[in-house]
């Protein structure tokens, strides 16, 4: 695994800031290897570490929304509200959940293309 | 275990050594922080990558590894008790781990790699031949400036360098 756009996000703060990894375990009163596990892709953001980041390092509006951004391209599960949805929705959910190892590029994009977002 | 490599003398070694500070942004004289290096090793050494593990993932006689995978893109894992003890007393001996392997990817890098697949037993190789003699040395050189250390005592060496005893009574004697 590599870096996740989180990690690099915060690779380039703590060079900016001239700041190790144990500083931000610290700041995020983690221990270093969860810290770098999320970096790595290992393991979700917790949710409270966007507020800390942002008032610790006096983020702007737009270093605020890069994070915000990072954050949500790193994640490594995502949960779907099933409980409050229609039939029809839940059985989307549950055929694109069983067929998603399976997608190959093409699929996906036309996947994309109905769903109205931009092609990586 | 250790492999065989291009040979380098310890002169060889120490004006690599002065190339790998440039290449970090350091010059010949100042003190190298070894965890600020770490987040640098992916704009000097493109691809790289690294992380502390929880101690159980490595084995029990290694402090740190680095680890090619099939595109020769090195990853470097550090035990959490090595990194710690180098974030929280600066201390020697982790701090020269962690450059060690750092060592190893920089002498990779500029062609002193295996150039025999075969492992060999450790201290079974003539040392200027041998890949962890070399990061080892390099290590010392890189860490520790030779012009700067003329009239230094080994403890004075440790405590300005942040280096292990080794490496510093290694530096005391050679200069002696």
């Amino acid at each position: 695994m590599a870096y996740t756009r989180f990690g690099e996000f915060m690779r380039i703060l703590r060079i900016k800031h001239h700041q190790v990894m144990g500083d931000t375990a610290k700041l995020l009163d983690v221990k270093t290897p969860f810290l770098s596990a999320v970096e790595n892709g290992k393991k979700n953001v917790p949710d409270k570490w966007f507020d800390i980041i942002a008032k610790e390092y006096s983020l702007d509006i737009n270093e605020k929304q890069e994070l915000l951004e990072a954050i949500e391209e790193s994640k490594t599960q995502i949960k779907i509200d099933l409980i409050s949805c229609e039939n029809y929705q839940r059985e989307t959910a549950l055929a694109f959940q069983r067929s998603f190892n399976d997608l190959n590029e093409e699929e996906a994009k036309k996947i994309m293309k109905i769903l109205g977002k931009d092609c990586y | 275990m250790d492999y065989r490599t291009n040979s380098a003398t310890r002169k060889d070694i120490r004006l690599l050594s002065r190339l790998m500070r440039k290449m970090f942004g350091y010059n010949n004289s100042e003190r190298i922080y070894p965890l600020l290096l770490l987040d640098r090793l992916k704009d000097v050494f493109p691809g790289t990558n690294w992380e502390v593990v929880e101690d159980n993932e490595l084995p029990e006689n290694v402090a740190a590894e680095c680890v090619p995978d099939v595109n020769w893109n090195f990853k470097i894992k550090i035990k959490e008790s090595v990194y710690d003890k180098a974030y929280s007393y600066d201390d020697g001996a982790s701090n020269d781990h962690i450059v060690h392997e750092i060592c190893h990817i920089f002498l990779f890098k500029i062609g002193y790699m295996p150039i025999v697949t075969r492992e060999y037993k450790n201290c079974e190789l003539r040392c200027y031949e041998s890949v962890e003699w070399q990061a080892k040395a390099l290590c010392g050189e890189f860490m520790i400036p030779y012009e700067e250390t003329i009239n230094m005592d080994r403890n004075e060496i440790k405590k300005r360098y942040g280096v292990s005893s080794s490496q510093s009574y290694y530096r005391e004697k050679k200069i002696k």
